[in-house]
């Protein structure tokens, strides 16, 4: 069973979990869900997952990922894949060195110096710099650290100040679309992976795939670099935030619970963590070594020699 | 045997052979309603029945919980902030309708002298039921056009020199819900008094006033005490038409909207969003029981001053 909304569809996101959880509470929801996107604390305390402990050797991936949502010493979902903040500057673009940056204070020059960075409206300020702070600011799920919230709260207003932010990104009614993604001032900062597919074509394999997301940078690099000047630098966002993405679940009580946990398991496996590469995956695998692997697989490929030399360092 | 004696015992045997059950009359009438009952008891009845069952169970509905779910729900700030909200929205709302669509019943029937149909009083009454027939969505882009940030209620105080006001972003935004609940629904109300006020016999003021009792003499004691059943009746349906306001609310505000305007439905919906089950099952059967006494002292009421 698939509930889910298709292109060009006049369902919202809420008509959607609406219609889940409908299916889920009388029983005859899916073998697996998906819960990107749906309140997965809620379904955690609910009991409406199934345990999920043991089912893949946790030595393989990523364990502080991987355990995300393992609570109680049971595991209720696994992230299959997940995202890392970055910030990327071009050399000599001023402001603020961002390897120094260890902080979201350090950040402050950077983010009132409209030369540096713009952004498009509340919703691109709030969604790109609220990872930098979640882990300090919600230290337990039910609790709220009202000092890291307010001194977020009075640098974002700095921010809107300084740039000059009146609203949302795009106003239903009255329309204004700002587009979001010029870099001004050669600061960019990405909330998620640049999307696969820059170089696809039907000739690309999983490893050209793998690698398109790195240099997807430098997409965005050929258009800020200035002969001469450097490499590019990309660092973490403060935080130390990974976001785990396509959580795989199986709800309590699924007709099919012994084929949803195979299919679980098999999203983790190795070779499926590979192939996933080809359906644009907007992030890294879970599995260890699979990205570094395909990446060095790539180094030899022709079109991205000249990539190489340019002495692109990379985040791992 | 006297034939008189042989007729009482003829009728006797006829009487003890009669048939025992319903007259034809009250079969026919059990028929009919018999669809509509199984109607009630098939889309509410039962539904309730189980809403009541799940808040003594978690959300799978297998493990029994007790009153966890009641206590839980009367402890948490955002159902005492959304029942408070709730609260002073009808308590403000509902007189205030009442008192305006019976002012203008009054002043359209007042168009129509001698209790007969004018073009006038039926261009005034069309008018007002219009609001009932527009849409929701219509209703919310009307919102939005009048009393958005850049919107034309802002743009006239800016012409005027004032200050910009944050509608739906500040307490405003509860008078805007007020207004457009007391526009929508004035119209429906006034065609329930009208209804009411045909209904009192125009002999009644025509005694009056041959005693000498003017026109507030005759509606303080002739108009309002006839009326008290329809106020009831309009009591009541004002009372569920209120909570239909959410809709609007909803889709101006989104789930999550301004704290004076956050209702019980809006917290419904969220506790359904985030698959809440008992504390939802738990709020539901806590207001529907408040709504049933309310309406039984109303009606309690009603049937004293009746009497």
């Amino acid at each position: 069973m698939y509930i889910g909304r298709s292109a060009g569809g006049a369902q919202t996101d809420d008509d959607i979990i609406r219609q889940l959880n409908t299916e889920l509470v009388s029983g005859t929801g899916p073998d697996v869900l998906i819960l990107d996107g749906l309140p997965i604390q809620s379904l955690i305390r609910q009991g409406m997952l199934s345990d999920l402990s043991g089912l893949v050797d946790e030595s393989q991936y990523y364990g502080g990922i991987l355990g995300a949502y393992a609570q109680d010493g049971k595991t209720w979902a696994y992230p299959t894949c997940f995202a890392a903040n970055l910030m990327m500057q071009t050399p000599g673009a001023g402001g603020a060195d961002i390897e120094s940056i260890q902080t979201l204070e350090d950040m402050r020059p950077l983010l009132t110096d409209t030369a540096s960075v713009e952004f498009g409206g509340y919703l691109h300020l709030f969604e790109t710099m609220y990872t930098a702070v979640s882990p300090q600011m919600f230290p337990k799920d039910t609790e709220v650290n009202e000092d890291i919230l307010r001194a977020f709260l009075s640098l974002t207003k700095d921010a809107v100040d300084a740039q000059g932010i009146t609203g949302t990104e795009y106003d239903d009614t009255f329309g204004g679309v700002t587009d979001s993604d010029e870099a001004v001032g050669g600061l960019e900062i990405y909330t998620t992976p640049p999307s696969l597919g820059y170089f696809a074509n039907d000739t690309m394999s999983s490893a050209d795939h793998a690698v398109a997301s790195i240099h997807r940078y430098m997409d965005v690099m050929f258009s800020l670099y200035k002969p001469g000047a450097g490499r590019a630098v990309i660092a973490p966002l403060p935080g130390g935030v990974f976001m785990p993405k396509i959580i795989a679940a199986v709800p309590a009580g699924a007709a099919n619970a012994e084929g949803g946990r195979a299919f679980v398991k098999a999203m983790l496996e190795g070779q499926t963590q590979e192939e996933l590469r080809n359906v644009g995956l907007d992030g890294f695998a879970m599995r260890r070594g699979v990205d570094a692997g395909l990446y060095q697989e790539s180094i030899g490929r022709p079109f991205l020699r000249a990539a190489h030399r340019r002495g692109l360092r990379v985040f791992r | 045997m006297s034939r008189t004696e042989r007729g009482v015992k003829h009728k006797k045997r006829h009487k003890v052979t009669r048939r025992a059950g319903l007259p034809g009359e009250s079969r026919a009438a059990a028929a009919l309603l018999l669809p509509s009952m199984a109607g009630l008891g098939l889309f509410f009845l039962a539904p309730f029945t189980d809403t009541i069952r799940r808040s003594f169970f978690d959300t799978r509905g297998q493990q029994f919980i007790g009153a966890a779910g009641y206590t839980s729900v009367l402890g948490n700030s955002a159902f005492q902030l959304a029942a408070a909200n709730t609260a002073k929205f009808i308590c403000v709302c509902i007189p205030l309708l009442l008192v305006i669509s019976l002012v203008l019943a009054l002043l359209v029937r007042a168009l129509r002298p001698h209790g007969g149909a004018s073009g006038r009083g039926k261009l005034f009454k069309t008018t007002y039921l219009l609001p009932m027939a527009v849409p929701v969505a219509s209703m919310v882009l009307l919102w939005q056009v009048l009393f958005h940030q850049n919107g034309l209620v802002n743009a006239g105080l800016v012409a005027t020199g004032l200050r910009t006001v944050d509608f739906m972003g500040s307490t405003t935004a509860f008078w805007v819900l007020v207004g457009t609940y007391v526009w929508k629904n004035a119209g429906y109300n006034m065609v329930l008094w009208l209804a009411g006020l045909d209904g009192i016999s125009e002999s009644l003021y025509e005694a009056a006033k041959v005693d000498g009792a003017g026109a507030w003499q005759c509606f303080r004691f002739i108009t309002l005490p006839s009326l008290l059943p329809t106020l009831g009746l309009t009591a009541i349906l004002s009372l569920l038409n209120s909570f239909k306001v959410f809709r609007e609310a909803y889709l101006v505000a989104g789930p999550y909207p301004h704290d004076s305007i956050y209702l019980l439905q809006h917290l419904f919906n969220n506790w359904f969003q985030n698959l809440d089950i008992s504390r939802l099952c738990a709020a539901a059967v806590m207001l529907a029981a408040v709504l049933t006494c309310l309406i039984m002292l109303m009606q309690r009421f009603l049937k004293s001053n009746d009497d």
